[in-house]
């Protein structure tokens, strides 16, 4: 039997190198084998990181200002905090201790930037002292812990009488104090920060607060453990009502060792409110039970923030094991259900295994690392490795019975007859993906470059040592074989076959995907690029992360900054009145935007300090009018602060300075507005002196929203191209294998379809293409082509023999359709499982590509064999004319089997 | 679930699945070859 577009000669040539490949069948598969190995070991290595630059346009202007600027006036990976009372407000002592304590061990989290915390309880938040002798001073809010109710009473009214604290950094309410900490990129370790602020930070605050400050770890011996020795003891609390003493040691909980005060939190933390635990309490040098009844926390603490999301994502990442269990058992019951036999069950399993290893260890030999937001890429294209497999496994049981129970033959025959639509198949999908390298963003980049790899490995496994492994395998019984060929499944696409070939079910099928295309088209206006919702759509919107961020934003308007750095001509710009009005005239316009909270900049300080300095007067309020007297202004508030806390503010030059705003979130279409009101506002007022020379100028954009802006413009850009490149990629590939112009068009229609109805349901599903989403987009393009490869492939083949097309459609639908059905339904089960993932991205992409396989799937069994049997291609058709002359088999193959 | 408890869950599955396939096919020979005797018998 002969098959494909492909030549007599061509033919012969796969006939010849599958016969081969058998012969050399021991040092094939030991080659393979110790490469294999060696893959294996290397992908065991393999990590699972994220790398926060990788996912920017770095050539963005926008993310090229961020880079320069994100040190001193802050990045994008800002922490949020909120410490909310649940009765009363916060200033209390042992509040405004928890406050003060959490900003201190915000501080000694790995990765953070010392000099961008900003909190009520750290050093860096200051307000105006006047003192004896008319002098003014800048002093931390909080210079230490509160001991008493007038200490709390005296921060209550310096919050109170500092316009960039009070709203700010404490609530309007006076119930919720916010720590924000910005975290150094180069030194971002999701995993390490999530442990420590859950560990350090919030534990022993909240949950495992038990009214007592218990000491810390050695701020300069941070390594060096500190037992939990009891500092104070507050009234009316849990430790009060235990009998706890200052000077006491806990050493334990129930019995278990508490060697810390992280021990101990952890520990407390694991009981609910109102259970009675026994503290081991060492007071001298006996050791004593004490109980002690845990109560209801009296503040909750919510943390929010990029470098927090990224926490939860890797917190949940190990979905993906059970995920893969479940997957392949499944797959495994799947396929020995349809095949009737181990060997079907086993073999595709390791066409997938020996691309995954493949395809991983090349990952980890270009020291590329795995994002856990991408984790249904491999799935799916091992899923793709197993279909491809499916389909060669039913080939190889359908040349078994046609070649009279010979093996070898049927390996040989199987191999070269599906070697075209396999490669093929194999080379749309390699170079679909490839086209997402056009994106300038380097993690899209490293994807593109390791998913085409991958799909590559495919050919290793499936084409260079499928005939090896058939010949290994003990040759499945005759009955199993048949027994393939009957019952219900095969039975059903029977019935189905036939109804879409009679004149009701062509027409049938026609109107059903125009009118789906049609409605597709229509909602897919609906599309957004960026995230489509104020939550972040990596997790579920009643994940603790997502109802922390919500709870912050409720209570302080906006937490996602925008940065607008201005940057000065000459030095001491920033001193200039006309820079700073500007300046201030820029933050009340865009305060006006309904996306926006509040923004902060020099100018504030300045109006702030000019009014203290005035008796606080309201009307002096204002930013002075010389730079002679904005500088005294300055030198007021900033003297006797370092640099590097000056810094955050303004470079130690006066040259640059920013305006930062925070959003209240980061949906695509509200970032594109806030960022064009930007542009409106920057080009409207230039900051220039009156002889019309430029003083300073805003540069966009730094902060999560800055750089977010940028990436979603790279994706516009760059979306319709790659779109248009995937298409053409695979109309070129078509192309060349049914050396026909039309043939593309047949075959691109179906997967156009299917491409409108993907792009409709993440519209009307508020998925919007962003980094995450675009590569499974992409891919899902390329792997939509495979279905129709393996159906027209096997349509010609068939006319070649029978020279009839309607019998050849059928024939095609009834054998490679059903295997192409089985295909689907596999393809389908190995990605819907994701549907249940904690990461609620993957768990959409997951369902979403699920859908995408089987629409493709769908179009591709129904559509395609429908219009070929309405139009008639002619090239198609031209492969009827030798049916009659030509061989079942070629003949030199046949002579060498 | 972690990678390991993983990997050792499918490896079993996979061998428990080969070795009822084994059984299986080994039952339905063995009464093709006692229907064959019996009929070669008659």
């Amino acid at each position: 039997m002969s098959s494909g577009t492909t030549s007599e000669q061509d033919k012969r040539a796969l006939y010849w190198l599958g016969e081969r490949l058998i012969d050399y069948r021991h040092p094939v598969m030991i080659f393979v084998l110790i490469i294999t190995a060696y893959f294996a070991y290397l992908s065991f290595q393999l990590k699972l990181e994220t790398s926060f630059g990788d996912l920017l346009p770095q050539s963005h202007p926008f993310v090229q200002i961020h880079n320069k600027y994100a040190g001193t006036f802050g990045g994008a990976n800002n922490v949020q905090l909120m410490v909310e009372t649940r009765e009363g407000d916060i200033f209390n002592v042992p509040t405004l201790v928890r406050i003060y304590k959490i900003t201190e061990e915000m501080d000694r989290v790995y990765g953070v930037n010392h000099n961008q915390i900003d909190s009520i309880g750290h050093r860096t938040t200051r307000y105006l002292k006047a003192q004896s002798g008319g002098f003014l001073k800048a002093e931390p809010v909080m210079i230490q812990m509160p001991k008493t109710a007038d200490d709390a009473a005296n921060i209550k009214r310096i919050v109170h009488n500092t316009e960039s604290i009070y709203g700010l950094l404490v609530s309007l309410d006076d119930r919720a104090a916010l720590v924000r900490a910005n975290f150094i990129e180069a030194r971002l370790d999701h995993r390490r920060t999530f442990t420590e602020i859950n560990e350090r930070v919030i534990a022993p605050f909240e949950k495992g607060w038990i009214g007592a400050l218990i000491k810390g770890r050695d701020a300069l011996k941070g390594e060096q453990t500190a037992p939990a020795v009891v500092e104070t003891v507050y009234r009316d609390t849990a430790a009060a009502k235990a009998g706890l003493k200052t000077g006491d040691t806990i050493v334990s909980v129930n019995g278990k060792p508490a060697t810390d005060r992280v021990e101990l939190a952890m520990e407390i933390e694991k009981y609910q409110p109102g259970t009675t635990v026994t503290l081991g309490v060492k007071r001298g040098e006996a050791t004593e039970n004490v109980p002690l009844t845990i109560s209801e926390p009296d503040v909750d603490v919510f943390v929010a923030g990029e470098p927090r999301l990224y926490g939860w994502v890797y917190n949940y990442a190990s979905d993906v094991f059970w995920i893969f269990t479940i997957t392949w058992c499944f797959e495994w019951v799947l396929r020995w259900m349809y095949f009737h036999d181990w060997r079907g069950a086993l073999r595709p399993s390791l066409t997938g295994v020996i691309a995954a290893f493949w395809g991983l260890a090349f990952v980890h030999i270009i020291g590329f690392t795995l994002d856990p937001l991408i984790l249904v890429m491999p799935f799916l294209i091992t899923a793709r490795a197993v279909s491809h497999a499916i389909q060669m496994h039913d080939r190889y049981y359908e040349e078994f019975e046609r070649h009279n129970w010979d093996q070898r033959k049927a390996i040989v025959a199987a191999f070269a007859e599906l070697f075209v639509p396999t490669f093929s198949g194999i080379a749309t999908d390699a170079l679909g993906v490839l086209v997402i390298i056009l994106v300038p963003i380097v993690m899209l980049r490293n994807l593109a470059i390791v998913a085409s790899w991958w799909i590559l490995a495919i050919t290793i496994a499936e084409l260079l040592l499928n005939p090896v492994v058939y010949y290994y395998l003990r040759a499945p019984d005759p009955e199993v074989v048949k027994m393939r060929d009957k019952g219900w499944y095969k039975a059903l696409i029977n019935r189905v076959t036939d109804w879409n070939l009679s004149q009701v079910g062509k027409i049938s099928t026609m109107v059903f995907w125009l009118v789906l295309a049609v409605i597709g088209a229509v909602l897919m206006r609906g599309l957004i690029v960026g995230d489509p919702t104020s939550a972040s759509p990596l997790v579920w919107e009643d994940s603790p992360y997502n109802v922390s961020h919500s709870h912050i934003q409720e209570k302080f308007g906006g937490v996602e900054p925008l940065i607008v750095v201005a940057e000065g001509k000459d030095r001491d710009a920033m001193k200039e009145p006309k820079v700073l009005r500007t300046m201030e005239k820029f933050q009340r316009y865009l305060e006006r935007d309904r996306d926006i909270g509040y923004s902060v900049s020099l100018t504030d300080i300045l109006r702030s300090v000019n009014m203290v300095f005035h008796e606080l007067e309201p009307k002096w309020g204002v930013i002075p009018n010389t730079s002679r007297d904005v500088a005294q202004t300055f030198f007021i508030f900033f003297s006797g602060s370092p640099p590097t806390e000056t810094a955050k503010w303004v470079d130690p030059s006066y040259t640059t300075a920013h305006v930062t705003f925070f959003a209240r979130n980061h949906k695509g279409d509200n970032i594109a507005r806030i960022i064009e009101r930007c542009r409106e506002f920057i080009a409207d007022n230039p900051m220039k002196n009156d002889q019309g020379e430029t003083l300073a100028e805003f540069k966009l954009a730094g902060g999560l929203i800055g750089v977010l802006a940028a990436a979603n413009q790279e994706l516009v850009r760059n979306d319709l191209l790659m779109n248009f490149l995937g298409f053409f990629t695979i109309y070129i590939i078509v192309l060349f294998t049914y050396r026909s112009w039309a043939a593309g068009i047949y075959l691109l229609l179906p997967l156009f379809i299917s491409n409108i109805i993907i792009n409709a349901a993440m519209a009307v599903w508020g998925i919007g293409i962003n980094v995450n989403t675009l590569p499974l987009v992409t891919v899902g393009v390329g792997f939509g082509i495979d279905y129709g490869l393996y159906i027209l492939s096997r349509i010609i083949e068939e006319i070649r023999v029978n020279g009839d097309l309607e019998l050849s459609i059928r024939e095609a639908l009834v054998t490679s359709g059903k295997a192409v059905s089985f295909t689907a339904v596999a393809m389908v089960a190995s990605t819907a499982l994701w549907a249940f993932s904690n990461i609620r991205f993957n768990a959409v992409m997951g369902g979403l590509l699920a859908i995408w396989m089987f629409v493709s799937f769908a179009a591709s069994e129904t559509l395609l064999p429908v219009m070929i049997s309405y139009f008639r291609p002619g090239f198609i058709l031209r492969e009827a004319k030798g049916a009659s002359r030509r061989p079942v088999v070629p003949q030199q193959a046949a002579a060498v089997s | 679930m972690g990678l390991w408890q993983s990997v050792i869950t499918v490896t079993l599955f996979s061998i428990a699945v080969i070795v009822i396939d084994e059984i299986i096919h080994a039952r339905r020979r063995r009464k093709r070859e006692r229907e064959g005797t019996a009929r070669v018998g008659h």
